[in-house]
């Protein structure tokens, strides 16, 4: 709840409200970060690290069935396949980092991108809409390779040269579909 | 002594994600918070923010049909949520720039790039309760403001009643 506003001619400002503070602050708690209480969060994490390569897996399955849904898929139903895809690439890109695989991020953020950029171009042709479904492919292509391969070092060296060329492939498409829309 | 009383605090975790909500309520739990109620969706998530008045709601952003961005704005309508100062967190993968200025323009409290860690999500919640910020309503914004009072501000001020200091006098730290 917050205090009487001040009212001035463009805007009006309700001044900061400190119920939150006062419910939950402890009387001569130490100023600054608990770092018990973090410490704790930490070890809560690692109690479900068992699970992480089951998760993963999980994840993994869910965005190869986008990229197989997206193959054979043109024109108006183009746009919400690749948005289940994107959904997939993002879900992952903020997760495979917490469950060890830092490359499966950077891939992720990658296809995230380019199905980012691409939404925005206008009126891409027949051709370019499977150039576009074969590059997202390659990524989750990579994406299970690294998981297949148990990749977990963020540079490793055949792993960083993948997704490099996956990069480079995404710039070249954007690049070669001129600028987007907005 | 912990300084937060995390056992006094009610949550609301919106994510589509199973795992990432684990994930965070795990990490909530540890910090020692027990009420914690999950969304798999924006849809749900503003029902229970409307059921438990939560003292927190933490949103993913990438939700389907309604979105963590659309959740905020349903939330910061004055004129139709009971509680349009909720601290919120927006947890997301997004990372980029025009992300970050979107989210404080929509009225977002803190922004939580994941990959999510302990000491992260720790820090956000401690920033809303330890420093809260006033809020601010124009004609095309309710949120809070979004000069860190921390920070000192830079550049032309556009707002026409900070250059009449008693408007805001009991922010000293706002007037530029």
């Amino acid at each position: 709840m917050m205090s009487k506003p001040a009212i001035a001619p463009d805007h009006t400002t309700y001044s900061a409200g400190t119920d939150l503070q006062r419910k939950v602050t402890l009387p001569g708690g130490m100023p600054g970060i608990d770092q018990d209480a973090i410490d704790r969060a930490e070890q809560a994490l690692k109690g479900l690290s068992a699970n992480f390569d089951l998760w993963l897996k999980d994840e993994i399955r869910h965005l190869a069935a986008a990229r197989d849904h997206l193959r054979g898929i043109s024109g108006e139903d183009l746009p919400e396949a690749l948005d289940e895809l994107f959904r997939a690439a993002h879900d992952l890109k903020g997760q495979a980092d917490t469950f060890g695989y830092p490359l499966i991020t950077l891939t992720c953020a990658s296809l995230c991108q380019l199905i980012e950029t691409a939404k925005d171009m206008p009126d891409i042709d027949l051709a370019r809409q499977q150039r576009l479904i074969e590059i997202s492919g390659h990524h989750v292509d990579t994406v299970r390779a690294i998981e297949r391969k148990k990749i977990k070092a963020r540079d490793h060296k055949l792993g960083q040269a993948l997704i490099s060329t996956l990069q480079k492939s995404s710039e070249m498409f954007i690049e070669q579909q001129g600028t987007p829309t907005r | 002594m912990s300084k937060i009383a995390f056992d006094r605090m009610q949550f609301v975790v919106a994510d589509d994600n199973a795992h990432m909500r684990r994930i965070i309520r795990a990490l909530l739990h540890g910090f020692g918070a027990r009420e914690i109620h999950e969304a798999e969706d924006g849809a749900s998530g503003l029902e229970m923010v409307e059921t438990y008045q939560p003292d927190i709601l933490i949103t993913d952003w990438v939700m389907p049909i309604i979105d963590g961005a659309e959740l905020v704005q349903l939330i910061r309508n004055p004129s139709a949520n009971k509680n349009p100062f909720l601290p919120i967190i927006m947890l997301t993968g997004h990372t980029e720039r025009k992300k970050i200025i979107q989210a404080r323009d929509i009225g977002v409290t803190e922004f939580l790039a994941k990959p999510i860690s302990a000491k992260g999500l720790y820090d956000r919640i401690s920033s809303v309760i330890e420093r809260p910020r006033p809020f601010i309503q124009t004609k095309t914004y309710f949120g809070p403001c979004r000069r860190r009072q921390d920070k000192p501000f830079e550049g032309p001020d556009r707002r026409k009643a900070d250059q009449d200091s008693s408007a805001d006098s009991d922010f000293p730290a706002m007037a530029s």
